[in-house]
């Protein structure tokens, strides 16, 4: 695949253009990266692709080898894995909180005490979810605006 | 949960114990043994009572994260080993009259009670840390929140 880059003048509309012969898998992967550095995921429900605005993502968990994006109501599938979202999501105020959950530290409503060390994150929706004791640590850090991976 | 990270939690363990047997002693000793009077070595017997109470607390160790389920159940074995390795502490014991059964049930209740304060005691730390996470997580959605107003 050949890549072309052109620059363009400043009163011009920045543009990514595929030329495909095919919309194979990678090319899907290429496109849900363009869009995830838009501000948006793409995500499957009842076989419909959708765009999610990041902003609107309460948090997103890896069950069996499958991504899944949790919005206020409704859940999506990703194509993505779950390293490569907390990749993409850097500096959008994601923050892995156990093995299989990124969690959107804007949607979180309150922290509660759980069991052995572990915290639960009390979501804007009423979800809870389990932070591990293992990334309280980076949690923490995070919060106070110390830290790398959620980039705030 | 690391090795270092646990041990060092049990090292905490222990004093939060030393410190909640001690007053044990005091109170059980008030009540079934006020006149008997100790040596020295009596300041020992928290620490030795501590150390071995948290030896059962080992088998809460895991590399991954334990379920709650597969937790509560940890916690309940690890119960009931701490009150088998006080009662035959009091048993092998001279100074404890272990021949009478309200000195066994009063130290199979203090053991009970201290169980339950050390829990309240950590309960207590981690709401204070999450009430502290939550005003620092609410800081960082101010701005968010002008920004859509």
């Amino acid at each position: 695949m050949d890549i072309k880059v052109v620059k363009i003048n400043e009163d011009q509309e920045e543009q990514l253009i595929l030329r495909c012969h095919a919309v194979t898998e990678e090319m899907k992967e290429i496109i849900s990266f363009a869009r995830s550095r838009q501000g948006r995921l793409s995500g499957t429900r009842e076989d419909k692709q959708y765009e999610i605005p990041i902003l609107d993502v309460y948090y997103i968990e890896a069950v069996d080898n499958r991504t899944f994006l949790y919005t206020k109501q409704d859940v999506y599938e990703s194509r993505l894995k779950l390293y490569e979202l907390e990749e993409r999501l850097q500096g959008k105020h994601f923050l892995r909180i156990s093995k299989s959950v990124l969690l959107n530290l804007m949607k979180v409503e309150s922290i509660k005490p759980a069991l052995n060390g572990r915290f639960m994150a009390i979501l804007q929706s009423k979800e809870e979810v389990i932070i591990s004791r293992k990334y309280v640590k980076d949690l923490k850090m995070a919060l106070q605006g110390g830290r790398e991976r959620s980039g705030s | 949960m690391s090795l270092k990270e646990f041990l060092m939690d049990k090292l905490m363990l222990f004093f939060t114990l030393s410190t909640l047997i001690t007053i044990g002693i005091w109170i059980l000793g008030s009540i079934l043994d006020a006149e008997t009077l100790f040596g020295y070595e009596a300041f020992l017997s928290p620490l030795m009572f501590a150390g071995a109470c948290v030896l059962p607390t080992l088998v809460t160790y895991s590399k991954q994260e334990l379920s709650v389920k597969q937790l509560i159940i940890r916690k309940i074995l690890q119960f009931f080993l701490i009150e088998a390795v006080v009662l035959c502490i009091a048993f092998c014991s001279e100074a404890i009259h272990t021949e009478e059964v309200r000195t066994v049930v009063m130290l199979a209740v203090s053991v009970c009670v201290i169980y339950a304060v050390v829990h309240v005691i950590e309960w207590v730390q981690d709401s204070l840390q999450a009430q502290k996470m939550t005003a620092e997580l609410l800081k960082l959605q101010e701005p968010e929140k002008e920004d859509r107003e």
